[in-house]
């Protein structure tokens, strides 16, 4: 599409400290929540379910790709990636991530996210709704692995029953 | 005929036994009822609670593995504990490949203890690396090597030092057995040694060292020491030796060197003594000498080597005096300014020639290791019985004292049978009679030129070894003529005519005397 009026960039994110002197980086995850399942509401109205979670997934990924790269930075193995991570998302109040299984040879992975931004909380329903958790946690991974591309899935989720949310992350051959 | 409440009322009976069977008792599969599998959402849920059941007992026997496609609260919690539990695990597994960073914040007390754990292993390991890193800058840089040996005869460590020491590098030793490294033969001896001690647990429990004389790689000889000390587990049971192999080749060098200067000493007394007449030729000194090998009833004779060196000469003595001594068939000893040798050449028939075959050879030694060095060889004649050694030194002295009176002093090989006239001048100790003799006959010659700064008694010493005055005018570079006045000059001082035999012998003389006397008394 030519002419984009929104492509993304991290500058995007504004300088808060300047712009917000008095109210800081702080608010209210109702809100973060509002604008998401709104978001939500009329992607799917417009576009159906289906699309709806291909869009959040793909805004996930691009969230991760530009999270990693302007986060992360320079990592030299798995043990002080995940630590990092670990450290950056429970600083950023944004999940607690912990590893249940992490087979770098095989490319399979299991992580859980607790006390996660988006669903933690929510009434229960039948679907695993953390997609935009999907995408987030794929390009992360296909950041540090940068050969490699992964299917991440939630398997899990609060709004399942579970108190945290599981996630699988595939090696796709 | 029962009614229909009667039947609902069994029904449930049927349905809360079925659910208190699977809630608290051992059920065995599909023990369901048939009257309620037509109710599919009791049969719904007894299986969300076999699946949950199942998955419990799973959990409790430790297997973590399993799935459970049940959602809901009850599930959910169970899958919670379920990925903290594998998570643990996950937590427990990087501790193990030592990632001691890894904390627990989710399971209350639990947490605590982990989480000091993990701390203590950090502190301990890092304590722990500390000190081997310790131990191995020791083990790694002492020069001396360092060897482990198991009960099973294996090599666990060796010290890189093993490089420099045997010619072998560590991983040609380590994990293996003596037998396999036996067929080093620079490795033989001692490992031979080692095997026998590993055997003997009293005898290395006392700290056992021993020397041995050894091959490294390069055929070289080396003296090691190897001091060997058991090693025992943490119940204190033997487990091995540890040996420190140590080259002493310096060492042995510096106590063979003592060894040779004390010998040197005793041996240099010995016949310096004999050639004073501080001791008389007795049976007993007739044993000395041949345990210092010579025998003093066959012929003999003697080498004096002068060394003319103005600095480190008795340094450079010291040198010769080794490097001769390792010659079997050359009996050294240490006189005053010289270096004496005594040869015993029973099997050499030309005994003419043997002396100056000797001193020849003895002479290339010399300055193969320093051709800089000026050498003279006084040789003597042969000789023996009692007071040979005294004659045959004397001999050699003045064969030495002869050469010095040279005209052109550069050391060589000097017999004392060559030496003419000095075989008697050279003894001769009447002093006062021979000053008399030299003023008398060549006096004023030696006052002229002292006076004058000429060197006409050279001039003389020239002529007198020349057949004429044309080739003696040639050999100092003269035209004839002045040669000619010269001679005039040098007749007119000394009152006398240089062409009659009786009087250039006599000359002669005078100025070989002169020239000894110059040379004892300096
Ligand atoms: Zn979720």
């Amino acid at each position: 599409m030519d002419n984009r009026k929104y492509p993304f960039s991290w500058d995007l994110l504004g300088d808060i400290a300047v712009g917000r002197p008095n109210l800081g980086p702080i608010t209210r995850i109702e809100l973060y929540r509002l604008m998401q399942y709104t978001f939500r509401d009329v992607i799917e109205a417009k576009f159906g379910t289906e699309k709806a979670d291909e869009i959040f997934y793909e805004s996930g990924r691009l969230a991760g790709l530009e999270f990693f790269k302007n986060m992360i930075g320079k990592i030299n193995d798995f043990h002080e990636f995940i630590r990092k991570l670990q450290e950056l998302l429970r600083e950023l109040r944004l999940g607690i991530l912990r590893v249940e299984k992490a087979d770098i040879d095989q490319g399979s992975f299991v992580f859980t996210v607790d006390e996660d931004l988006d669903c933690s909380g929510l009434p229960e329903s039948d679907q695993e709704i953390c997609k935009y958790d999907e995408g987030f946690i794929a390009a992360l991974m296909e950041s540090f692995f940068a050969d490699r591309q992964f299917c991440v899935k939630e398997v899990d989720c609060w709004c399942t029953g579970d108190r945290t949310c599981r996630f699988t992350a595939e090696v796709v051959v | 005929m029962a009614t229909q409440g009667d039947q609902q009322e069994v029904l449930l009976n049927l349905a809360v036994q079925a659910l208190e069977d699977i809630i608290s008792n051992k059920v065995s599969v599909n023990t369901l009822p048939a009257d309620l599998k037509s109710h599919p959402e009791f049969v719904n849920l007894y299986e969300k609670l076999a699946a949950i059941r199942g998955f419990i007992s799973a959990l409790a026997n430790g297997d973590l593995s399993q799935g459970m496609r049940v959602k809901g609260f009850l599930s959910g919690g169970l899958r919670t504990l379920q990925a903290n539990l594998r998570h643990l695990t996950w937590q427990t597994q990087m501790i193990a490949s030592g990632d001691f960073t890894q904390r627990v914040d989710f399971m209350g007390d639990f947490s605590v203890a982990f989480n000091s754990l993990t701390k203590v292993l950090a502190k301990a390991t890092a304590e722990l690396k500390e000190s081997e890193a310790r131990y191995r800058l020791l083990a790694e840089n002492v020069l001396d090597v360092i060897m482990v040996i198991d009960l099973a005869e294996r090599f666990t460590y060796v010290s890189p030092s093993i490089v420099r020491l045997l010619g072998r590098t560590q991983e040609e030793i380590i994990g293996r057995t003596i037998e396999e490294v036996l067929s080093f033969d620079s490795f033989q001896a001692l490992c031979v040694k080692l095997r026998q001690l590993l055997a003997d647990e009293e005898v290395v429990s006392q700290g056992h060292v021993f020397e041995l004389e050894h091959f490294n790689k390069n055929r070289q000889v080396l003296w090691i020491e190897v001091s060997v000390n058991i090693l025992r587990d943490d119940k204190g049971k033997m487990a091995g030796i540890v040996s420190v192999v140590r080259d002493i080749s310096e060492r042995r060098k510096a106590e063979r060197m003592l060894q040779i200067a004390y010998d040197l000493q005793r041996k240099s007394d010995f016949f310096n003594d004999i050639i004073n007449g501080n001791v008389s030729i007795d049976k007993d000194a007739i044993a000395t000498a041949k345990k210092w090998g010579i025998d003093f009833t066959i012929p003999f004779f003697c080498c004096l080597i002068d060394i003319h060196n103005p600095i480190d000469t008795q340094q450079k003595k010291r040198y010769i005096n080794n490097l001769l001594s390792k010659n079997p068939e050359y009996v050294v000893w240490d006189i005053r300014d010289n270096i004496g040798v005594l040869l015993q050449t029973c099997h050499t028939l030309d005994i003419l020639d043997a002396g100056i075959q000797a001193a020849t050879q003895i002479k290339e030694k010399i300055s193969r290791y320093a051709p800089d060095l000026i050498v003279t060889i006084g040789v003597s004649d042969m000789h023996n019985g009692p007071d040979s050694l005294e004659k045959s030194y004397q001999e050699a002295r003045s064969a030495i004292v002869s050469a010095k009176c040279q005209l052109e002093y550069s050391g060589g090989i000097y017999c004392y049978r060559d030496i003419g006239l000095f075989q008697l001048l050279a003894t001769y100790d009447g002093k006062e009679r021979a000053a008399e003799y030299i003023q008398k006959l060549i006096g004023p010659l030696i006052k002229y030129d002292r006076d004058k700064g000429a060197s006409l008694l050279l001039t003389l010493e020239i002529i007198l070894q020349s057949n004429n005055l044309k080739e003696a005018a040639q050999k100092i570079f003269l035209h004839h003529k002045t040669l000619v006045f010269r001679k005039q000059r040098i007749e007119k001082i000394l009152g006398v005519s240089i062409d009659h035999f009786e009087t250039k012998l006599a000359l002669a003389a005078a100025i070989k005397l002169h020239k000894l006397s110059n040379l004892v008394n300096n």
